[in-house]
C-alpha cells in the first residue's frame, strides 16, 4: 500500500520505511509496510491494540535489536541511509533518533544529571560550562526550566508524571537527535499534563521530526499533520490528518476512527 | 451499536419532523393562497413556532453531540450537515409564513383570480422542497443533484410569474396591491426552493465529502 | 432459619472468626518469643563461659635486676635480650618467702608465675636498660593453674596444698589482682593458656576473607552480570545455570580437597596461607554471589535499561552505569551472605592445613595462619581446663566478628540505595 501523495512536496522525506516485515520468532508482526515520515512534521501511527505500531517505531530506532527473536527484513532508512546497513553504529543511531516511553522512566539520578548522561558519553560537551549550557538549553526547550531551576539536584523520580516525561523529554532533546519518537507519551498522564505535552510537541516540530504512536484519536487530530492507520500489521492509509479525519479514504480507517471497531 | 449512535439517530429523527412540519406549512401556506383560507393562514403562524422550537431542539442536540462525542468522518459531516439543514428549513418555515401574510391579505380580494402561472410555481417548488427532504431520508446524494439541477428553471418560472405581475399592474392599476402580492408570493416561493437546493448540497457534503456550494458563484 | 436465628448464627461466625485470628496471631508471637528465648539462651550460656577468659590474675613483687643475677655479659640490647630472667625472677619470690627452700619446693613455688613472665620482665628490660641493678615492683603473670584457683574453680586447678597457701598469703597481702585480660586479644596462640589469645585467629580470619572477597566479589559480579545482560539464550547458558545452583549446594570440604590437590599440590602455594584458604574460600562463595548478583540484576526493571538505550548508551554502559548500581544493594546482600559463611568454614580449611599450631600473627596474605573458627575447634580439643573459657571467649569474639561485617553491610547497602 503505498502512501497518499501529498501537496507536503515542500516537505523532504526523513525516515523512509520500504517492504519492511518484523517477525518475532515464527510470528509476523509487520506486514510490507511501506511510510514515510516527512522532515520536521508531526506523524500519528493510529490502530488498535497489537496492530504494529509499537513495532515499527521501535524498529526505527532498531530498539528491536535487544530482543533476540525479532528479526526485520526490508529497508528503513534515515536520509537515505539504511540504518540496518554494516557501517551504521547503533549507539550513534540512537543518539539520532530519540525515543520517550511510554511510562516516563528518568534515570535514578538529579535532573541535572538526567540530562547530562546523553550529551556526556557521546562526547558533545568541551567543558562543564558548555555541558551546563546544554542542560539549561534543552530544560528550557522542554518547558521544565522554569519548574526546576532550583531544584536541579533532586532526583528526577520526585517529579510528578508530567514533569518526568517532560524531563524524559528534555533528556532526550539534550543529545541534539534529529528524530524523536514518542510511544504512547500521554497515556499515563493526567489531561493537563497531557496538554502541556501536547503543546510541547508542536512547538517541538520547528526543530525535529516527530513520530507519536497515539491510541487517543483526539490526540492524533489534534498534533500531527500526517496520519498512518495500522491494522494487523499492515499501513492501511495514511494522509494529511485533516483529510483522515474528515473524509478517509479507506472503510477500515472510516470504521475505526468512528470507533465501528477496536 | 456505539455510544453516539442513539444521538446521531435522535438528531436525525428532529430533521425528519422538521422537514414534514416544512412541506406542511409551504402546502398550508399555498393552500391559504389558493382557496383564500384565512384559518389556514393563521395555522400556518402556529406552525412555524413549531419549527422555531425545533430548530432550538437541534441546536442544543448539536452542541452537545460536538462536545461529549468528538465525532469524526461521517460522523462529523452529518452532525455539521444537520445543523446547516435546520437552519433552512426554519427559514422556510419563515418564508411559509410571509406567503401566509400574503394570502390573508388576498383573501380580502376574492374576486381577484390567482394566475395560473403562480400556481404552477408553488407546485414546482413543492416538488423541489419534497425532492430535496427525501434525498436527505435516503441519504441520496444522486437525488440531491438532481434537486441542484432543477434550482435553474425554478428561477426561470419565477421571473416570468414576476414580469406577467407587472405587466398586469400596469395595466390595471387598481390591482396593484394584490400584484404586488403576487409578486412577492413568487419571491418567497423562489426562496424556499433556494434553501431546498441548499438542503442538497448539505446532503452531498455528509455522504460524499464534497463541497458543491456556490458553485455556479464561483464558476464565474 | 428466622431472623432471630440467622443473626444469632452471624455472630457465633463473627466470634469464632475473632477467637481463630487472636490464636493465630498468639502462635505466630509465641515461634518468634521462642526463637528469641533459644538466642538468648545460647548468647547467654557462650558469654557466661567466655566471660573468665577476659581476666587474668597478676602478681606485684619486687624485683632486683641483679646485674650478676642476670649474668648479661656482652653489653647493650643483645646482653639484655638473652639475660637470665628466670634467675631473677626465682630470687624476687625466694625475697618474699624466705622459707621456701629445697628444689622441688622453690620448683613449685617457680611454677605459680607463668612462663611469659621472664619475657615481660625481659621486655621491661629492654625498654629501659637503666633498670638494671634497681629493684621494681612489677606485676607478673600468674600461671594458668592459679588463674582458675583465683576465679574459684578450686577443684580443677591441680595445685599443692603449699601452693595454695603461697597464693592465700599473696592475696591476703593485696599482692594479687585481677586485671583485664588485653592479651587475649593482643597475642596470638601459645601452648600456655595464659597467653594464649585470639588475634592470630583474628587476623587470619581478616587475610582470609580478604583474599575470598577481592576474589569472589568482582568474578561474582561480573559473571552475573554477563550471564544476565550479555550471554546468549541457549543450552549452554541454561546448562551454566543449572550448575552453578548446584555448586551453591556442594559440601565446603569438597573446595577443601579442589584447594588440596590444585593449589597446593599443583601450584605448590604455601601451606597454611590465608591466600590458599582465601582461594578455596572464593570458589566456595562464588555460586552464592552469582545467584544472588543474577537475581538482583534481574529485579532492575527494563525501562531503566531501555531509557538508557534510548539515549544512545552502548550495551556495556547500560550494564555497568545504570543496571549495576541499582542492583548493588542485592549483590552487596549476596556477597555478606557468602562472607558470613566463609567466615565460618572449618572443614576446607582443615583441608589445606591451616589446622597448625600458628604462634606468629600473620603479617600478610603469605604468612602461614589459622582462622577463627579453627581456632575454636583446636582449643575446644585442649586437655588444659583453662582452655574452655578461652574457646567460648573465641566464639564470642568470633560473633562479634560476623556482627561487624553485618554492619558494615547494612551501612554499605544504605549508601548505595537508590530509590527508583
Amino acid at each position: 500500500m503505498l502512501p497518499a501523495g501529498g501537496s507536503e512536496r515542500r516537505f523532504l522525506t526523513k525516515i523512509s520505511a520500504r517492504d519492511v516485515n518484523v517477525f518475532y520468532g515464527d510470528k509476523q508482526a509487520l506486514f510490507d509496510v511501506n511510510l514515510d515520515i516527512l522532515h520536521n512534521q508531526v506523524t500519528a501511527l493510529i490502530g488498535p491494540s497489537g496492530c504494529g505500531k509499537s513495532t515499527f517505531i521501535r524498529c526505527v530506532n532498531r530498539m528491536n535489536d535487544v530482543i533476540p527473536s525479532c528479526r526485520v527484513e526490508g529497508k528503513i532508512a534515515l536520509d537515505g541511509e539504511d540504518i540496518y546497513g554494516p557501517e551504521i553504529d547503533v549507539v550513534h543511531l540512537r543518539a539520532r533518533i530519540g525515543m520517550v516511553f511510554q511510562k516516563p522512566n528518568p534515570f535514578p539520578k538529579s535532573v541535572y544529571e538526567n540530562v547530562a548522561y546523553g550529551p556526556r558519553i557521546h562526547g558533545l560537551a568541551e567543558s562543564r560550562k558548555q555541558l551546563d549550557e546544554i542542560v539549561m538549553s534543552s530544560l528550557e526547550r522542554a518547558g521544565l526550566l522554569a519548574e526546576v531551576k532550583d531544584r536541579l539536584g533532586d532526583p528526577g523520580t520526585s517529579l510528578s508524571g508530567g514533569q518526568q516525561q517532560r524531563l524524559c523529554i528534555a533528556r532526550a532533546i539534550a543529545v541534539s537527535p534529529e528524530v524523536i519518537l514518542m510511544d504512547e507519551p500521554c497515556s499515563a498522564l493526567d489531561p493537563i499534563a497531557t496538554a502541556r505535552i501536547e503543546e510541547l510537541i508542536g512547538e517541538l516540530r520547528s526543530n525535529y521530526t516527530i513520530v507519536i504512536v497515539t491510541h487517543s484519536m483526539q490526540q492524533a487530530a489534534r498534533v500531527s499533520q500526517r496520519t498512518a492507520f495500522f491494522h494487523l500489521g499492515c499501513v492501511v492509509e495514511v494522509g494529511e490528518t485533516a483529510q483522515i479525519f474528515t473524509d478517509p479514504k479507506e472503510v477500515r480507517t472510516r470504521d475505526y476512527i468512528t470507533g465501528r471497531f477496536g | 451499536m456505539r455510544i453516539v449512535d442513539p444521538a446521531l439517530q435522535e438528531l436525525r429523527n428532529k430533521l425528519l419532523r422538521m422537514g414534514s412540519l416544512a412541506e406542511d406549512i409551504l402546502e398550508k401556506s399555498l393552500v391559504a393562497v389558493w382557496k383564500r383560507d384565512r384559518a389556514a393562514a393563521r395555522e400556518v403562524q402556529i406552525d412555524d413556532l413549531e419549527i422555531d422550537r425545533l430548530d432550538l431542539a437541534i441546536d442544543e442536540a448539536v452542541l452537545r453531540l460536538l462536545a461529549t462525542q468528538a465525532p469524526v468522518a461521517d460522523d462529523l459531516r452529518g452532525v455539521i450537515a444537520a445543523k446547516m439543514i435546520a437552519t433552512d428549513l426554519e427559514r422556510v418555515g419563515d418564508l411559509a409564513r410571509n406567503i401566509a401574510k400574503c394570502a390573508l391579505r388576498l383573501a380580502d380580494h376574492p374576486e381577484v383570480s390567482i394566475p395560473a402561472r403562480l400556481r404552477t410555481l408553488g407546485d414546482e417548488v413543492q416538488r423541489v422542497l419534497h425532492r430535496a427532504l427525501d434525498s436527505f431520508a435516503d441519504g441520496d446524494a444522486e437525488r440531491a443533484a438532481q434537486v441542484l439541477e432543477q434550482d435553474d428553471q425554478v428561477d426561470a418560472d419565477q421571473d416570468l410569474v414576476i414580469r406577467a405581475a407587472i405587466q398586469d399592474i400596469m395595466s390595471h392599476p387598481e390591482l396593484t396591491s394584490q400584484g404586488v402580492d403576487f409578486i412577492l408570493i413568487a419571491k418567497n416561493l423562489e426562496r424556499i426552493a433556494d434553501h431546498a437546493t441548499n438542503v442538497a448540497e448539505d446532503v452531498i457534503l455528509a455522504t460524499q465529502a464534497r463541497n458543491v456550494k456556490h458553485a455556479a458563484k464561483l464558476r464565474e | 432459619m428466622t431472623e432471630n436465628g440467622r443473626s444469632a448464627a452471624l455472630r457465633r461466625r463473627i466470634r469464632r472468626r475473632h477467637r481463630a485470628e487472636r490464636r493465630f496471631r498468639l502462635y505466630g508471637a509465641a515461634a518468634i518469643a521462642g526463637a528469641v528465648l533459644a538466642l538468648c539462651a545460647l548468647l547467654v550460656s557462650v558469654a557466661g563461659r567466655a566471660l573468665p577468659a577476659f581476666f587474668e590474675h597478676r602478681v606485684r613483687l619486687t624485683v632486683r635486676f641483679d646485674p650478676e643475677l642476670l649474668g648479661a655479659d656482652e653489653g647493650g640490647a643483645a646482653g639484655l635480650a638473652r639475660a637470665n630472667y628466670g634467675a631473677v625472677l626465682k630470687d624476687a619470690l625466694r625475697s618474699r618467702f624466705p622459707e621456701v627452700t629445697g628444689r622441688s619446693e622453690t620448683r613449685a613455688l617457680a611454677s605459680l608465675l607463668s612462663v611469659g613472665a621472664s619475657f615481660e620482665l625481659r621486655d621491661r628490660a629492654l625498654a629501659d636498660p637503666s633498670l638494671v641493678g634497681r629493684s621494681e615492683e612489677v606485676w607478673l603473670l600468674l600461671t594458668d593453674q592459679a588463674d582458675l584457683y583465683l576465679k574459684g574453680a578450686a577443684d580443677a586447678a591441680s595445685l599443692s596444698e603449699a601452693q595454695i597457701g603461697w597464693l592465700t598469703a599473696l592475696r591476703a597481702e593485696g599482692r594479687i589482682e585481677r586485671a583485664f585480660a588485653t592479651r587475649f586479644l593482643r597475642s596470638g596462640d601459645s601452648r600456655e593458656p595464659e597467653l594464649a589469645g585470639v588475634l592470630g585467629a583474628v587476623l587470619g580470619s581478616f587475610w582470609t576473607l580478604v583474599v575470598t572477597l577481592g576474589l569472589s566479589f568482582p568474578v561474582g559480579a561480573a559473571a552475573a552480570l554477563y550471564l544476565e545482560e550479555f550471554a546468549p539464550r541457549n543450552r549452554l547458558t541454561d546448562w551454566i545455570e543449572v550448575n552453578i545452583s548446584n555448586l551453591a549446594a556442594i559440601p565446603s570440604v569438597v573446595f577443601g580437597l579442589l584447594g588440596l590437590a590444585l593449589f597446593l599440590n599443583a601450584f605448590e602455594l604455601p601451606r597454611s596461607a590465608p591466600l590458599v584458604g582465601g582461594m578455596v574460600l572464593a570458589l566456595m562463595t562464588l555460586p552464592t554471589i552469582i545467584i544472588a548478583a543474577r537475581s538482583a540484576i534481574r529485579a532492575v526493571p527494563p525501562s531503566v535499561r531501555e531509557a538508557a538505550l534510548g539515549v544512545g548508551a552502548s550495551p556495556m554502559q547500560v550494564a555497568l552505569q545504570h543496571v549495576l548500581p541499582l542492583a548493588l544493594p542485592g549483590v552487596l546482600t549476596g556477597t555478606i551472605l557468602g562472607m558470613a559463611r566463609a567466615l565460618g568454614e572449618t572443614a576446607p580449611l582443615l583441608m589445606i592445613g591451616m589446622v597448625a599450631f600458628i604462634v606468629d600473627v600473620p603479617g600478610g596474605v603469605t604468612d602461614p595462619a589459622t582462622v577463627l573458627p579453627v581456632q575454636i575447634f583446636l582449643w575446644a580439643d585442649s586437655p588444659e581446663r583453662a582452655f574452655l573459657a578461652k574457646t567460648s571467649a573465641a566464639i564470642v569474639v568470633l560473633l562479634a566478628f560476623l556482627v561487624t561485617m553485618n554492619l558494615a553491610a547494612v551501612w554499605l547497602r544504605r549508601r548505595f540505595e537508590r530509590r527508583w
